[in-house]
């Protein structure tokens, strides 16, 4: 097998460059209003051109906005491994409708199956967390971590809905705390609009890209369109791509799998 | 530890009569299970190409590693520590092992281990430990759910760390919350990151007109040292260098930097994982009983004599971090910079801490009296090999000899005066007993070895 290097850092471009993004997303397939929901595939790129593959699926809600400004959240990520088994991450989310979605409230769970059988009842991850102020508390079986947070949180779910807001309304960059999977908290984290880095590429449109740099991170690069749909997200060679056909996409790699 | 009883003596020994010596029996081996210790369980956390400075409390500015902080704040840390072979498989094999990469026959990755040696996680579950592996294998598998004597909890999508890294550790915490200790357990969490900088330097190959994020421009680390080379090397050596699809080929000063800012990211990311297992091992109210290792099984080149990756024996690929954290029993906040040490030592540690014996011909000590009473390890040089055996690494004191099978280009360093390794003194008179010495160490210590006897490698049959 020919392992030819992608070489050049990746950008929607170069995902359809290499092949990586072979169905191009319909637009109208995607409502901007809530509640609406977005499915994204994530792929893995070893650095090699053709050689990506899927990781796993990432499927959320986001419901109406109520007469407090906050909203739900919905969240199921699932991550494929290779002996057939799967984790699911799952996630309800208070959130509020400010410019990076604060999170209020939320519970998290996390499970190992294979072939939809949870694997280990012991493996079985539950957490709820609320923040009030500037105290983040988690509450894992009874057991309570408490810390002092930046005042600016924010969560890798709920940035997708705030990036989708903030389309045209960046100006300076805004320094965050980032509560990744809602249980890696990463602090000093920048969020930038890369206003050269735009390329005409999807339906004649320039694309907008946001970058999150951080310690603890791999730069992240979200891609958005004129209607702030984040058609990708970033973070290296792991690519999130916003693509309808997901979980049909996700069940089939998953057949041919259990067929090795 | 060699205890020298040959391998088939010891098997014929062994089988005779082993329920009425209180032992239990695992192919062939023995196995002394004490009933009334108090066995401390085994959190063994193995990152995979992490450079042995990259960790912020033992002094690298670049970095912030709290979590490796904290463990090794609260434990002993070794500055020189080697690992068996600086290529995963064969570093893996041996550490789970206990033998040298060549012994279990896993000379290059994908190679299967020979059978008869026993296999840590079925040494530890044999002796009533639960055992339990996340993550990465590579023995030969990149990831596999079959591990010997191992209840393998998630062994990943085989991509990048930075995708599944995530996975092992809400496996690891929700083990530890649920942990009710009917027996004691060995948790081996075998991390992907920071070896993700393989994919990295794959999609960051040519030469950049500027730096992709401007604003870390004044965060760049600066160029090591001995970022240059030295002109005697190995054929080997010198094609590594310019192999691994010409990754450095069109790189400039800037590019090397911004590559060390951004090894230095995937280090960060697999210390947030580790920070959580320990925030989830002290929730738990194990933290007390838990004998913690921290290592990874090789380095990463960081431009030191301008190599990216690993696969050499330069200490950039060679050497690894090595932290061991048990409070009340191993003190805390120390850094041993005088004990050679090996990740062969892995398994008779473990097993010594576990009060139980350690499988034979073990290539490496334990170290528990020096983690516990500061007893001075007695022990001349260590060894690492690479390039399916070819290229072999003697390690001594003040000296590391460094030979490749049929090339004359033999470099001695010593390290006492020149710890970058940039100039080869194996012509100079005043070394030349050294080398001779070294020379002598390194064919009798491949004459000790107990190497298959379908393993192809001239090493062994000259």
């Amino acid at each position: 097998m020919d392992r030819i290097p992608v070489s050049t850092p990746l950008t929607p471009q170069r995902l359809v460059e290499i092949n990586a993004w072979k169905t191009l997303p319909t637009l109208d397939d995607w409502d901007s209003e809530p509640p609406y929901e977005r499915i994204y595939t994530a792929y893995l790129q070893h650095g090699y051109v053709n050689q990506e593959r899927i990781g796993g699926m990432l499927w959320y809600k986001r419901h109406a906005t109520d007469s407090q400004g906050h909203f739900k959240l919905e969240v199921v990520e699932s991550r494929f491994g290779i002996a057939n088994n799967e984790h699911t991450l799952k996630a309800d989310m208070i959130l509020q409708e400010d410019t990076l979605s604060r999170p209020i409230s939320w519970e998290l769970s996390s499970e190992f199956s294979v072939k939809g059988e949870i694997i280990d009842e012991r493996l079985r991850y539950l957490e709820s967390g609320q923040l009030k102020g500037d105290q983040l508390k988690i509450n894992t079986k009874g057991v309570i971590m408490q810390r002092k947070v930046g005042k600016s949180l924010a969560t890798n779910w709920g940035l997708f809905d705030a990036l989708a807001r903030m389309q045209g309304k960046l100006q300076a960059p805004i320094e965050l705390d980032l509560l990744q999977d809602l249980s890696l908290y990463k602090p000093d984290q920048t969020l930038r609009l890369r206003k050269k880095r735009h390329q005409s590429w999807f339906e004649n449109q320039d694309l907008h890209c946001f970058s999150l740099l951080g310690a603890g991170n791999l730069p992240w690069e979200y891609w958005l369109d004129d209607q702030g749909r984040v058609l990708c997200a970033i973070n290296s060679f792991n690519i999130w791509l916003l693509d309808a056909e997901a979980p049909q996409r996700f069940a089939a790699f998953k057949e041919q799998i259990s067929r090795r | 530890m060699n205890r020298k009883i040959d391998r088939r003596e010891f098997v014929k020994t062994s089988s005779v009569g082993l329920a009425g010596l209180g032992l239990t029996s695992h192919k062939g081996f023995s196995i002394s299970t004490s009933k009334t210790r108090k066995a401390p369980n085994i959190l063994f956390l193995f990152t995979d190409q992490q450079h042995i400075d990259s960790i912020s409390a033992l002094g690298c500015d670049y970095v912030k590693t709290p979590g490796m902080d904290r463990i090794a704040q609260s434990g002993t840390s070794f500055t020189e520590s080697y690992c068996p072979s600086p290529v995963c498989g064969p570093c893996r094999a041996s550490v789970y092992t206990g033998r040298t990469p060549a012994e279990v026959g896993v000379i290059a990755n994908s190679h299967r281990p020979v059978k008869g040696i026993p296999f840590m996680g079925e040494w530890f579950r044999d002796s009533g430990y639960e055992t339990l592996y996340m993550g990465k294998w590579h023995v030969p598998q990149y990831t596999s759910s079959r591990i010997p004597g191992f209840n393998v909890v998630f062994c990943g999508p085989g991509g990048p760390g930075s995708f599944a890294d995530n996975s092992y550790t809400f496996a690891a915490d929700a083990y530890l919350r649920n942990y009710r200790g009917s027996k004691p357990f060995l948790m081996a969490i075998n991390y992907m990151q920071p070896h993700d900088i393989c994919e990295w330097l794959r999609i960051n190959r040519l030469r950049l007109d500027e730096l992709p994020f401007p604003e870390i421009e004044g965060e760049l680390p600066p160029l090591p040292d001995n970022f240059e080379y030295p002109e005697q090397e190995a054929q080997l050596v010198k094609d590594r260098r310019v192999r691994n699809e010409n990754v450095t080929g069109e790189w400039d000063e800037l590019h090397w930097r911004y590559y060390f800012w951004a090894y230095y990211r995937h280090v960060e990311m697999v210390d947030a994982e580790v920070n959580r297992v320990m925030n989830a091992l002290e929730s738990a109210n194990l933290r007390k009983n838990t004998l913690v290792v921290f290592s990874s099984d090789h380095g990463e080149g960081m431009g030191h004599h301008q190599m990216v990756r690993k696969s050499i024996l330069y200490d950039e690929a060679a050497k690894v971090p090595l932290i061991f954290s048990l409070p009340g029993q191993i003190e805390s906040n120390v850094v041993n910079k005088s004990d050679l040490v090996t990740l062969t030592d892995l398994m008779p540690t473990f097993c010594d801490f576990a009060g139980i014996d350690a499988p034979p011909k073990m290539r490496g000590y334990s170290l528990k009296k020096t983690l516990t009473s500061g007893h001075k390890l007695k022990r001349d040089f260590v060894t690492s090999e690479i390039e399916t055996n070819r290229g072999q690494m003697i390690r001594t004191r003040n000296y590391k000899y460094i030979a490749y099978l049929n090339d004359p280009n033999k470099q001695l360093f010593h390290v006492k005066d020149d710890p970058g390794e940039t100039q080869n003194v194996i012509n100079s008179k005043k070394h030349r007993s050294a080398f001779t010495d070294h020379k002598e160490l390194h064919k009798d210590w491949i004459k000790s070895l107990d190497i298959p006897e379908n393993l192809e490698n001239r090493w062994y049959v000259s």
